[in-house]
């Protein structure tokens, strides 16, 4: 069992270095690109390490600096939204994403969502869909821990202090998963959307003849309502609905 | 012109080699209608029968006027006539005045002729006026200048040295009055605003002189009255609007107007006469946009600059000056000013600004120095590398930088004496910003992962929430067949006690091998009187047969197991005495005392 084990890291080992390796390469060469202002090289690094496949919150914030400093603010943002995705609780990303979006054209005054919607979004945000599954199986093990302690002991305190821990921790866990849950789809899908053409006519239909309703900028972030093969529904944080093709937008 | 002068020239230089010769002159050879000039024939010998040319081109007004002269020069006598007219053009167009002749000893002399081009200008003179004129037409040629069209004679004009400026480019403004009549002095000068200008007079120190000058063909005498550089505000089309003076010209009259005016060579009368000179367009166009330094504050002309620092090595809280001169030629009153940056931690307060500019003749020049007064709150070292000033360079037509020297500033710690600055020093400070810019790139990652790694929803996860059910159910399996096995109390009970006994006669048990007689009914004795005084709560000390039979017996064992463990008592007290009264299978004395210990425990 153990030798398999050894041969199975070794395995492991000797597949995934060498990829890594090149991968640290790439990551060097492109942060060396930015140091010296040469952003354009340190770009297409960058997105070279993403086209083979991997993702790091890191990653999409150094390309979104990249794109900053191009005065591609459009991609900047994307890539920013993109990070803040993988870790919603990031301060320099939150910053980084604050300062591009005050270069962008349009201004969108979002519709006030409700108090306690930001809170549970916030809430939410603090940790990543990781660390909400995580703490979901610990209470959840928890909640047995507590039943089989509330099995074992005889005494009516005991066996009262354990009933109620256990309540607490079925609760904990319910809440636990319905964060994780929801952070995972938030992650998972790509229902936003960063508009990337200088200068886009929202339709009103699918379709080029469409009454024109209202034009929006590169940069601007949009809510992905349906989907076609061309035209895309797009909603805006002020409540605007339109249809757009899908070229113009990058969804985050 | 050239001829005459070289004619002349020869005339005075070599008078004897040239004896003999006839001269024509005239006062001007380009004269406009209506204008008086003369004409002389000067002879340097003696001479007579004078025939003058023809003249039927031009009115006469005087002549021929003969002169002689004679001077005796080293024992020669020299003498010379001439003969002069007052002649005025009748029309424009070229005229020849032919030649004269004089007869000198005998020999008839020809001057030579002279050729007099009428231009357009001056009307005719006025006749009254060239009744009295005439008699003094040669000395006094100014006053003879016609008087009835003030504005051929009379004018002002308003010259500038360009019409098309940058914004901020200094023009010369020139206020002249242009005159042929015997001006007396100016009142009421009324001059320009100048709109959309700054302006700086020239105040010149001597009085106003008269030069002459030639214009549109005649000669007049100029007043310069007034210098003016002017700097445009604004672009566009800018208007510098007329300049009116009042004239005084003293003018001939006809009548003597008393006695007096009459014995002092009067007959004048002063006359006023107002003149208004033309108005001027100056096109101004803005300062190019292209390559504009970030520091341009406005400054057009050629500046220079200097920067001083009186110390470079400070402790903290002393006072540095820092003196920036900017001297040059332009509108440097004009000037926004200068700005620096300083470094953040160096206090410094608005400079003082000390102006000192002249106007001079050539235009409006001077320096500007601002005194910084620098306050380094931190030691430390610290650089002013961004003092620069720039500005337009119209002849060039281009931006010019100039950098000032760099001064690095090494600054101590200050004296910790507690005076107010130290004090206030203690208070904190808000963090200032100084650039906004995006935070740095991140270098150290969390993790890499490929593309779409949830752990929500994954296998993990799922093993994760499954296995605490799994464990659940294993501790119900276990936990139901724990009951079922405590169910037989009696079984269990007895096993407890069995393993407390065996427990406490483990080292009795030790001697069953070595069958250690003594030793080992010691050790039982030990144990069962330890037991007996742990559950019965009674002192080793006060342990007796009595006291341990009345307990037992209150804690409701049987008489008979009491009897069993006295008699074992006994028998491991006989031990030492006896040893041959005891059993020496020890081994069956042991399992009977864990029995008998389990009996105890099971009917407490």
């Amino acid at each position: 069992m153990k030798t398999i084990k050894k041969i199975f890291f070794a395995l492991l080992l000797f597949f995934t270095v060498p990829a890594m390796a090149t991968i640290n390469q790439q990551l060097d060469s492109a942060n060396v690109n930015y140091k010296a202002g040469k952003y354009d090289k340190a770009v297409t690094f960058y997105e070279n390490i993403l086209t083979q496949g991997y993702v790091a919150p890191e990653l999409y914030y150094n390309l979104g600096n990249a794109y900053y400093k191009e005065n591609n603010f459009a991609y900047a943002i994307l890539n920013y939204e993109r990070a803040q995705k993988l870790a919603p609780n990031d301060d320099d990303i939150r910053f980084n994403l604050k300062m591009a979006n005050a270069h962008i054209t349009d201004k969108v005054v979002p519709v006030p969502t409700l108090f306690f919607v930001q809170w549970w979004r916030d809430f939410r945000n603090h940790y990543s869909e990781k660390t909400w599954s995580v703490l979901s199986i610990t209470f959840f093990s928890l909640f047995f821990i507590f039943l089989a302690l509330f099995y074992y002991f005889r005494n009516a305190f005991q066996k009262q202090l354990f009933f109620s821990f256990a309540i607490i921790a079925i609760i904990g866990t319910c809440f636990t998963f319905l964060l994780a849950q929801q952070s995972y789809s938030v992650s998972h899908t790509h229902n936003q959307a960063i508009v990337v053409s200088p200068s886009v006519t929202v339709k009103s239909s699918p379709e080029e003849e469409g009454t024109q309703l209202f034009v929006i900028h590169d940069g601007t972030k949009v809510k992905i309502l349906e989907k076609n093969n061309v035209w895309t529904e797009i909603k805006l944080a002020n409540g605007n609905v339109g249809w757009l093709k899908n070229s113009a937008i990058e969804p985050i | 012109m050239k001829k005459i002068i070289f004619i002349l020239l020869f005339l005075f230089t070599s008078p004897i080699l040239w004896a003999q010769k006839l001269t024509a002159s005239a006062s001007k050879t380009t004269v406009g209608v209506g204008e008086q000039f003369q004409i002389s024939f000067s002879l340097n010998t003696n001479g007579s029968n004078f025939t003058p040319p023809s003249l039927s081109n031009f009115n006469v007004y005087s002549g021929p006027n003969e002169s002689s002269s004679m001077q005796f020069i080293n024992g020669t006598v020299s003498q010379s006539i001439s003969y002069s007219y007052i002649l005025a053009a009748r029309a424009e167009g070229k005229f020849t005045i032919g030649a004269a002749s004089i007869s000198v000893n005998g020999n008839q002399i020809s001057s030579n002729p002279i050729t007099i081009t009428v231009v357009k200008g001056n009307p005719p003179a006025q006749n009254q006026n060239q009744n009295q004129s005439q008699n003094q037409a040669g000395d006094e040629q100014q006053a003879s200048a016609p008087t009835k069209d003030i504005a051929q004679n009379l004018f002002a004009k308003t010259i500038v040295n360009k019409t098309k400026v940058y914004l901020g480019e200094q023009i010369t403004v020139t206020q002249k009055i242009y005159t042929r009549l015997n001006l007396k002095g100016f009142q009421n000068v009324n001059f320009p605003t100048y709109d959309g200008f700054w302006s700086q007079d020239y105040v010149s120190k001597s009085q106003i002189q008269l030069t002459t000058e030639h214009y549109n063909g005649a000669l007049y005498h100029v007043a310069e009255i007034r210098k003016t550089f002017i700097f445009p505000q604004r672009t566009g089309t800018l208007t510098i609007e007329p300049m009116s003076v009042d004239c005084i010209v003293r003018e001939r009259t006809s009548q003597p107007q008393s006695i007096f005016d009459q014995f002092f060579g009067g007959g004048y009368q002063d006359k006023v006469y107002t003149v208004k000179s033309n108005p001027i367009t100056i096109t101004v166009t803005a300062l190019p946009s292209k390559n504009q330094p970030a520091d341009f504050s406005g400054a057009v002309g050629i500046f220079s600059m200097k920067a001083s620092i009186n110390k470079n090595k400070v402790k903290a809280n002393d006072a540095i000056d820092l003196t920036v001169t900017l001297s040059g030629g332009g509108n440097i009153k004009l000037m926004d000013p200068l700005k620096i940056n300083f470094p953040p931690d160096i206090e410094s307060y608005d400079p003082k600004v000390n102006d000192n500019v002249s106007v001079t003749s050539t235009g409006v020049s001077g320096s500007k120095t601002y005194d910084y007064l620098l306050i380094p709150r931190h030691e430390g070292d610290f650089k002013i590398n961004n003092i620069s000033f720039s500005y337009f360079d119209p002849n060039q037509k281009k931006y010019i930088t100039i950098p000032a020297p760099e001064f690095d500033i090494s600054v101590a710690k200050g004296d910790n004496t507690p005076s107010a600055t130290v004090m206030s020093n203690v208070d904190k400070e808000d963090v200032k910003m100084i650039g906004n810019d995006i935070r740095f790139l991140k270098i150290n990652f969390s993790d890499m992962t490929k593309t779409g790694n949830y752990f929500f929803g994954s296998a993990l996860f799922i093993t994760g929430m499954t296995l605490p059910i799994c464990a659940f159910f294993l501790f119900l399996f276990f936990r139901k067949k724990y009951v079922e096995d405590n169910n037989d109390l009696v079984l269990v009970k007895s096993k407890k006690a069995t393993k407390m006994a065996k427990r406490r006669l483990s080292l009795a048990e030790k001697h069953i091998k070595g069958n250690n007689k003594e030793a080992f009914y010691d050790e039982v004795l030990k144990a069962l009187n330890g037991y007996m005084s742990d559950k019965l709560s009674i002192p080793v000390s006060d342990l007796s047969k009595e006291k341990m039979t009345e307990k037992l017996k209150l804690k409701k064992v049987t008489d008979e197991t009491i009897k069993k463990i006295v008699q074992l008592i006994d028998n491991c007290e006989y031990v030492r005495y006896a040893p041959a009264a005891v059993s020496s299978d020890l081994k069956t004395v042991f399992t009977e005392t864990v029995k008998l210990i389990t009996q105890i425990e099971q009917e407490m």
